[in-house]
């Protein structure tokens, strides 16, 4: 293979434009040639998660003529790969033509590190980091995409990085879209002991795979414990200058 | 039960202040986990067990009518007596009726989340027959009237100062003790004066067999022995969904209830009846009669999504995992089931109206479906409702509120990419540089209560597809 | 119970399975093989080794014999460590094939046997307040969890290995089996009426209802004694 689409979820695209791009150089720093639909907008995600299914179905629609040609199409997002994947399919049940499109295109969509480790069979970016990393396990990447080894693969062969455990580190941060707007004195709870927890692992740096989680853990961490940092795995990765 | 499931946020923030059930949920249901994982190792292959424990339950919900009829005929063959009910006020009737034409003034009652759905307890109290829960925790909830904690522990967290005051007051206790053992023991000598004479056993049915028409229950305590060991008259109540195919079929399920539930092998003691005692047997009860409770039910088991939440065989897995339940404890949820799959059955039982905090206050973290032995899907149920919801407010049927406008807005935005584009210029005019120390001004009353604790970054000053020509172009 | 009270009766059983009935349309996928336990099947002494470490993992004190006279020896042990004055036994077939009275008679322990005496309220008042112990033969054992199976009947009463404090129970080598299945064939056959009550027992009463503390001896027995008969 040597042409990947990639695909910027909304929250990427509008709050976190550094992790598409580092997520870009590292493809491109693979020797990949990196798609980039311009007309693509959003997953669906969070109307499908607050029960606007028929328009979930209509983003998913707009979604599949985006990328339905593409043969590889990597994000850095795992609960938008799981959307696409698994309830793409669900929503477009009744709809023969573009359930089937739904179908194929599930096969051809993977999170980021999944599409490394997995699909490229890499697990050495050549990324440098000196200190210590400790790793969220993301709800989503973890128990929908079933992919954990895989980002501490990379992490563990980022030169100079050393991976620490994490207590709880599969455990929830309290971000669930909508949740953390409408329950906040609970999501509140959460992101306090997953910070609390990040803290005590004595890490100097907390990678995760999700833009929701990271937003949740960042805007966390940035507002109570500014001298702690949260990054996507992509902006750990990428090497600046490549690509 | 009288349901408090509108009070879920207030009751949840309550239980964030509470200090105590703080520091007792950050032990326990991490405990039970340990446990429950230690248990489940006992097989070649744990996830194959867990699945096939699923495919029991599927098949269990898929030919519901069948097993019903399959297990009536059998269970009347033994000499049990079966009987039905539409909803809670015919079964607490029946209840009432019976205990009324054997002049019973009191009733010693097994664990039984069915009969806390119905309100059992009320409607024979009512009548001025006194209840008696014996399972421990049931009774310490009982005494103090409060809802269960756990489906499992129902008073688990409850601190020794106040079981010791109200068993100083109603168990009698006589001397005051902090000592656990001390206090179970007082209860022991209370409640075994009570079985010793008891006329009327109540329980709750963790399965009914179809195939040779007997049911299960499974406990530690030895109370529900007791109940059905000593009184004339055992009253058993199980809702419709407690059926299982066949005797192997409820050997394999009792392993992994009871793995899941407390990490044990097998509870300390499980009971399998068929009919009443035989002639001659000293002791049983001399008539065994089985209410089977619909309460709702059959309404939405022709949703072929909904019915799902039938399969529930109650381990408490799901609440120990649950990240919520773990920071809140059983009470928010306002009704007989707790953490997810109080969730799941509480809108069901009760309407979508008064319980919509429970099927949104859920991350779809999924932690609950990787663990459940049903093979439930929670957060694939919890998005249904939200669905049927919307579906809901589109046909008038429900209110509309002012986020769906807000989500309504955001989708047309999103539909294409050049609509995206404009709103994004729109929102930088409107915004400006407010956001800038993610504090963003006015922006902020659409971000609920995100802003209290947490910065939210600014709008890009590029977002990535107006990067897009400057990256690909270098 | 009036005739309108069954006809209503009636109405609630049909209405519920008719709503049922209209709208089961699933096909059942065929289910897999059963999974089983890690490393059975289990058999001769490697059986037993499993029975005894289950129960020594639920703390539960076993003697391990030859015969009815070791049994008898071990009653004797446990007799005189717990000052027994007064025990209930039940007629199962295990049982009546020791000689209790007279050994209870050599060490002045009375024993009583509730089927003498069915139900009436002195019976009751002996199992509940008076009898120190319970002892019961065993229909089956389960090496799998350590569990021992007794099928209840005339000969053999619910209130035995329940209501007094301490429960010991004799268990032959020869009723024990590996896994739980193996009990279908043989409580459930064709032609025949099962037991009104089964009883899995596995270790003694207990709850940790109150802070997760462990208390046994909740509303049953405290002790579990497990007599282990090798050639029987």
């Amino acid at each position: 293979m040597n042409r990947v689409s990639l695909f910027i979820p909304c929250t990427v695209d509008l709050l976190l434009p550094e992790v598409g791009v580092a997520s870009y150089q590292i493809l491109k720093g693979l020797g990949l040639a990196v798609d980039y639909h311009r007309e693509q907008t959003c997953c669906g995600q969070i109307f499908f998660n607050a029960g606007y299914w028929g328009r979930a179905a209509r983003l998913a629609k707009h979604f599949l003529k985006v990328f339905g040609e593409d043969e590889f199409i990597v994000s850095p997002s795992g609960s938008c790969v799981s959307m696409v994947r698994h309830h793409y399919p669900r929503l477009l049940e009744g709809e023969a033509a573009w359930l089937r499109l739904a179908q194929e295109v599930s096969l051809r969509i993977f999170e980021l590190s999944q599409f490394l480790v997995d699909v490229l069979k890499i697990t050495d970016l050549g990324a440098s980091y000196a200190g210590k990393v400790a790793y969220h396990e993301s709800c989503h990447i973890l128990r929908a995409l079933a992919v954990s080894e895989q980002p501490k693969r990379l992490i563990r062969s980022t030169a100079g990085a050393e991976l620490v455990p994490l207590a709880g580190a599969t455990d929830c941060c309290g971000f669930g879209g909508e949740f953390a707007l409408d329950f906040p004195d609970i999501s509140e709870a959460m992101i306090q002991t997953k910070a609390d927890k990040f803290i005590a692992s004595q890490a100097d740096l907390l990678v995760l795979s999700e833009p929701g989680c990271l937003l949740n853990i960042g805007g966390y961490l940035k507002r109570n414990h500014p001298g702690r940092k949260a990054i996507h795995l992509a902006c750990l990765l990428a090497r600046p200058g490549e690509g | 039960m009288r349901s408090k499931t509108r009070q879920f946020t207030q009751a949840a923030s309550a239980e964030l202040q509470n200090e105590r059930s703080r520091r007792f949920l950050s032990n326990f249901p991490h405990l039970f986990l340990v446990r429950r994982e230690a248990a489940l190792a006992t097989f070649s292959d744990p996830q194959e067990a867990q699945d096939y424990a699923a495919s029991i339950r599927r098949e269990a919900v898929a030919r519901l009518p069948l097993l019903l009829e399959e297990f009536e005929r059998n269970a009347s063959a033994r000499g049990a007596r079966v009987l039905w009910a539409r909803d809670a006020e015919e079964a607490c009737n029946l209840v009432v009726k019976m205990a009324r034409e054997r002049g019973i003034v009191y009733t010693a009652k097994g664990k039984s989340m069915l009969t806390e759905e119905i309100g059992l307890n009320e409607a024979l109290e009512e009548e001025g027959v006194e209840v008696f829960e014996t399972d421990l925790g049931e009774f310490i909830a009982q005494q103090l009237k409060r809802p269960p904690f756990h489906i499992v522990g129902p008073a688990i967290n409850v601190p020794l100062e106040e079981i010791r005051d109200i068993f100083l007051a109603k168990a009698g206790l006589l001397e005051p003790t902090l000592d656990p053992v001390k206090l179970g023991y007082a209860a022991r000598l209370f409640l075994r004066d009570k079985f010793h004479h008891l006329r009327l056993g109540i329980t709750g049915v963790n399965m009914a067999i179809a195939e040779t028409g007997g049911i299960v229950n499974v406990e530690n305590e030895g109370n529900i022995r007791l109940a059905k060991g000593v009184a004339p008259t055992q009253i058993s109540l199980m809702s419709i969904d407690k059926v299982v195919p066949t005797f192997s079929d409820a050997l394999f399920l009792l392993r992994m209830l009871c793995r899941n539930c407390t990490g044990q092998k097998i509870s300390s003691y499980v009971t399998f009846d068929h009919g009443p005692r035989r002639p001659g047997d000293v002791d049983g009860p001399d008539e065994l009669i089985i209410i089977i409770v619909d309460n709702g039910r059959s309404d939405f088991y022709p949703d072929a999504k909904l019915r799902d939440a039938l399969r529930c065989i109650r381990c408490g897995a799901c609440l120990n995992i649950c990240p919520i339940y773990g920071k809140i404890g059983g009470y928010p949820y306002g009704f007989a089931y707790s953490g997810p799959i109080g969730q799941i059955l509480n809108p069901l039982l009760l309407g979508f109206e008064q319980t919509r905090d429970l099927y949104h206050a859920c991350t779809l973290c999924g932690a609950c479906r990787s663990v459940c032995p049903a093979g439930i899907d929670h957060p694939g149920l919890l998005v249904y409702y939200r669905c049927l919801e919307v579906e809901r407010k589109n046909t008038g049927t429900m209110k509309v509120s002012g986020r769906g406008l807000l989500f309504a807005l955001l989708a047309f935005g999103l539909s294409k990419r050049g609509r995206l584009d404009l709103g994004v210029k729109l929102l930088r005019s409107w915004v400006g540089d407010k956001i800038r120390d993610g504090k963003p001004g006015g922006l902020g009353r659409f971000l609920g209560g995100w802003l209290r604790k947490r910065d939210l970054p600014p709008l890009a000053r590029k977002t990535f597809a107006e990067r897009w020509k400057d990256i690909s172009n270098r | 119970m009036g005739r309108k009270e069954r006809g209503k009766e009636k109405d609630s059983r049909n209405l519920i399975l008719n709503r049922l009935r209209s709208s089961v349309s699933e096909v059942c996928p065929a289910r897999g093989v059963r999974p089983g336990l890690a490393d059975p099947p289990w058999t001769g002494e490697e059986l037993i080794d499993l029975f005894l470490k289950n129960l020594a993992d639920l703390a539960v004190p076993v003697y391990r014999v030859k015969d009815y006279q070791g049994a008898l020896s071990a009653l004797s042990e446990i007799a005189e460590g717990e000052g027994w004055k007064k025990i209930v036994a039940s007629t199962d077939p295990v049982i009546s094939a020791l000689p209790l009275k007279e050994w209870g008679r050599d060490k002045a322990v009375e024993v009583f046997y509730p089927g003498d005496s069915a139900g009436d309220d002195a019976c009751r008042k002996v199992l509940f307040e008076e009898a120190e112990a319970g002892i019961s033969g065993v229909d089956y054992a389960l090496a799998e969890s350590g569990t021992l199976v007794l099928l209840h009947n005339r000969h053999q009463p619910r209130l035995v290995s329940l209501a007094p404090p301490s429960h010991v129970a004799l268990v032959p080598a020869s009723s024990l089996l590996a896994v739980y299945e193996e009990l279908a064939g043989r409580i459930f056959f064709p032609e025949g009426d099962p037991p009104a009550q089964v009883t899995f027992i596995t270790g003694p009463s207990m709850t940790a209802d109150i802070q997760m503390t462990l208390f046994r001896g909740m509303h049953g027995p405290r002790n579990l004694i497990v007599v282990f008969i090798e050639a029987l």
